[in-house]
């Protein structure tokens, strides 16, 4: 019984948690500016995140290692050091660009400024991380979370043609505009397949001492929970197609974006708007900091923890403290959170072979996970998805920067 | 590796054949821009009059959408050949005040000056999309 | 000898306590004539790591720590005697408190993290 609670809670809260700005603004772009045709990139990077939430958790549970100390035992210091710079710093981005969106949420209903907002929320995010209560915090944004299920009702609501719906699952190549078709497809990609929130899941799966028992827990958290989570990503797609596409509204600025629930939801559909970017982002914002802490702790073996006290993990407090507030400092200086969050998202995709390759390979060595290694399927699928993001972002990030 | 190489050589490729950076496409670009701009600017509007948006937020982005289109009008300036260039700077100009008055009528709490404004706002919408047209495009 | 570097360098360390107090971040190996090599200490903290990818790096480190009052400059040493169990974690038979290797935690709880209200 406390096991199918378990399960209960763990699909709710990842489903609650799936959706971010980068999903957010990703897929409000997509569909303002190409319809449906780019459902195809959620799916794809939503197939990825559910192989690889899957491993993570299974090599938590089998190996009892947490990911970064195996990167760095299996592949020595020297070239550990990469991946982990390279981690650090594109999620520091991603970091600031979450902090980006609740304030963006505030600026809606307040009329205050986003920049205004930068220092007082990553205040309550260092506070509550800070004073311990983290794991009642986190299912609690989690579970508020779950408002953004208002974009899968907005998407009924408005009666899109679900053929053509159907028909974006099929990849297909844009009638103009290819350079910006596939620079979007990118962003989705590297939305979509977040290192953090896998490495995320897998320091929580050490902290609940989890074992093989759990396999199959695991499965079910990471199989149901992403799919809706991409799900949600999807409807907002949906629901951006139908509101933007025909105004010939394409998405340059989040003001555009929030009246994305208007037409569905009246004034309600700005609230809910405003709640879903402000929960969302936030609940991402806190997992973002803690991750880059634990990465760094677990890298360099200190004391780590969501319910340690501050005192007892002086080094990995610091660090949070300090990526927050950098984090903030981002907004701050007034860097534009939609173009911060779409670069940061496609440099996500650029780096996913730095951060996913020698995880997979840990996948792959029975020292770690015995029997349970990886099938040939999840190997093959994993790989071909990100050598894809990859490629596609090496080559659509310049033209993007470089006018095109 | 094979993979990756017909890949990027395919990208490559059909971004080539794309010319992205022809004078036509840029010009065309930059209306649907501007169209893009004033769209929003009326949904805005809309959204205000019918009492879906609160008033703080309509009027920020009026004065966020008057904001951008004068940054348009310096990559009008810059990146349109003399043509159209004229004809897409004027609407562009007359959206701006449209724009701003519009933001004027939202701070005042003038709801009916508000919904005279969406008119302007969509005229000069279609004043955009004739030429576009007369440009030849037919993708929207 | 190649074996035990694989399995041991780079591993979790745990204290008596089962403390996090760093990593395996050198060995130092004893030759011998006649008889095969031998582990002789581990060596942890920031010099020895930094060692590892460029002898610059390590200068700066070891300058650091000194100006910090953090360490002599030199990586702490345990005598491979102390090693109590190699699994998933290298366990060392002593007490994290009565080591060096807390300095650097102990530095930013004084300097900074111990400063800040509710810590």
């Amino acid at each position: 019984m406390k096991k199918i609670f378990e399960v209960a809670l763990g699909i709710v809260t990842s489903i609650g948690g799936f959706l971010e700005i980068g999903s957010l603004t990703t897929a409000a772009q997509a569909g303002a500016l190409f319809g449906f045709q780019l459902i195809w990139a959620i799916a794809l990077g939503g197939l990825c995140i559910i192989f690889l939430v899957e491993m993570s958790g299974r090599f938590a549970a089998v190996s009892h290692h947490t990911i970064p100390a195996a990167i760095r035992e299996r592949f020595g210091f020297n070239f550990f050091v990469a991946p982990m710079i390279g981690f650090i710093l594109v999620t520091l981005l991603v970091l600031a660009a979450e902090i980006g969106g609740v304030c963006i949420a505030l600026e809606l209903v307040t009329g205050i400024a986003f920049q205004w907002w930068a220092l007082p929320v990553a205040f309550l995010i260092w506070l509550l991380i800070w004073k311990g209560t983290f794991s009642v915090i986190e299912k609690g944004a989690s579970l508020l979370g779950l408002v953004t299920l208002c974009f899968v009702v907005g998407a009924y609501w408005l009666y899109p043609p679900w053929n053509d719906v159907a028909t974006g699952l099929v990849p297909s190549l844009p009638a103009k505009d290819e350079a910006r078709y596939w620079f979007i497809a990118v962003s989705i990609l590297g939305a979509s397949i977040t290192p953090y929130l896998m490495f995320f899941y897998s320091s929580g799966a050490i902290e609940d001492k989890w074992d093989e028992s759990y396999l199959g827990t695991n499965r079910a958290v990471a199989g149901l929970g992403m799919s809706f989570g991409s799900a949600i990503s999807m409807a907002v797609l949906v629901v951006s197609a139908i509101v933007f596409m025909p105004r010939g509204i394409q998405v340059d600025h989040y003001d555009q974006v929030a009246l994305i629930l208007t037409p569905a939801f009246g004034y309600w559909g700005f609230i809910l708007f405003a709640a879903s970017l402000g929960i969302a982002c936030f609940g991402a914002a806190q997992e973002i900091s803690l991750e880059i802490a634990y990465f760094i702790a677990q890298a360099f073996g200190w004391n780590w923890g969501e319910d340690q006290k501050p005192r007892d993990a002086a080094r990995f407090s610091l660090v949070y403290t300090v990526t927050i507030f950098a984090g903030a400092l981002l907004v701050l200086v007034g860097i534009d959170p939609l173009k911060l969050t779409i670069f940061s998202m496609a440099l996500t995709a650029a780096t996913l072979p730095l951060s996913i390759m020698p995880f997979l390979i840990l996948m792959n060595d029975k020292r770690y996970v015995g029997e349970h290694r990886n099938g040939i399927i999840s190997n093959v699928v994993v790989t071909l998805i990100i050598i894809l993001a990859c490629v596609l972002a090496v080559v659509t990030i310049p033209l993007q920067i470089f006018g095109g | 590796m094979a993979i990756k190489r017909a890949l990027t050589l395919t990208i490559l490729l059909l971004l080539f054949l794309e010319g992205c950076g022809s004078p036509r496409d840029k010009a065309t670009k930059e209306i649907k821009t501007i169209q893009s701009w004033a769209a929003a600017a009326r949904m805005t509007a809309e959204a205000y009059v019918a009492g879906a948006a609160p008033k703080p937020y309509a009027s920020d982005t009026m004065a966020a959408t008057a904001q951008a289109l004068e940054k348009e009008m310096s990559a009008i300036q810059s990146s349109i050949p003399d043509e159209p260039r004229a004809h897409i700077a004027a609407q562009t100009e007359s959206l701006r005040r449209q724009v701003e008055e519009t933001k004027a009528a939202i701070d005042a709490s003038d709801r009916a000056r508000v919904q005279q404004q969406m008119g302007q706002l969509s005229s000069v919408e279609d004043a955009l999309a004739q030429i576009l047209k007369g440009y030849g495009d037919t993708t929207r | 000898m190649g074996d035990l570097i694989r399995d041991v360098l780079d591993k979790q360390l745990v204290d008596r306590n089962q403390n996090s107090i760093g990593k395996v971040d050198g060995i130092i190996v004893a030759l011998r004539e006649g008889k095969p090599p031998r582990v002789a200490y581990i060596e942890v903290g920031t010099v020895a790591l930094a060692r590892r990818l460029n002898p610059r790096l390590a200068k700066w480190a070891a300058a650091l720590e000194r100006r910090l009052k953090v360490s002599e400059g030199e990586p702490y040493r345990i005598p491979w005697s102390k090693v109590r169990e190699v699994g998933i974690d290298v366990e060392v038979d002593l007490e994290w408190e009565k080591t060096p290797l807390i300095s650097w935690e102990k530095w930013v709880n004084e300097k900074i993290i111990g400063r800040i209200p509710g810590a």
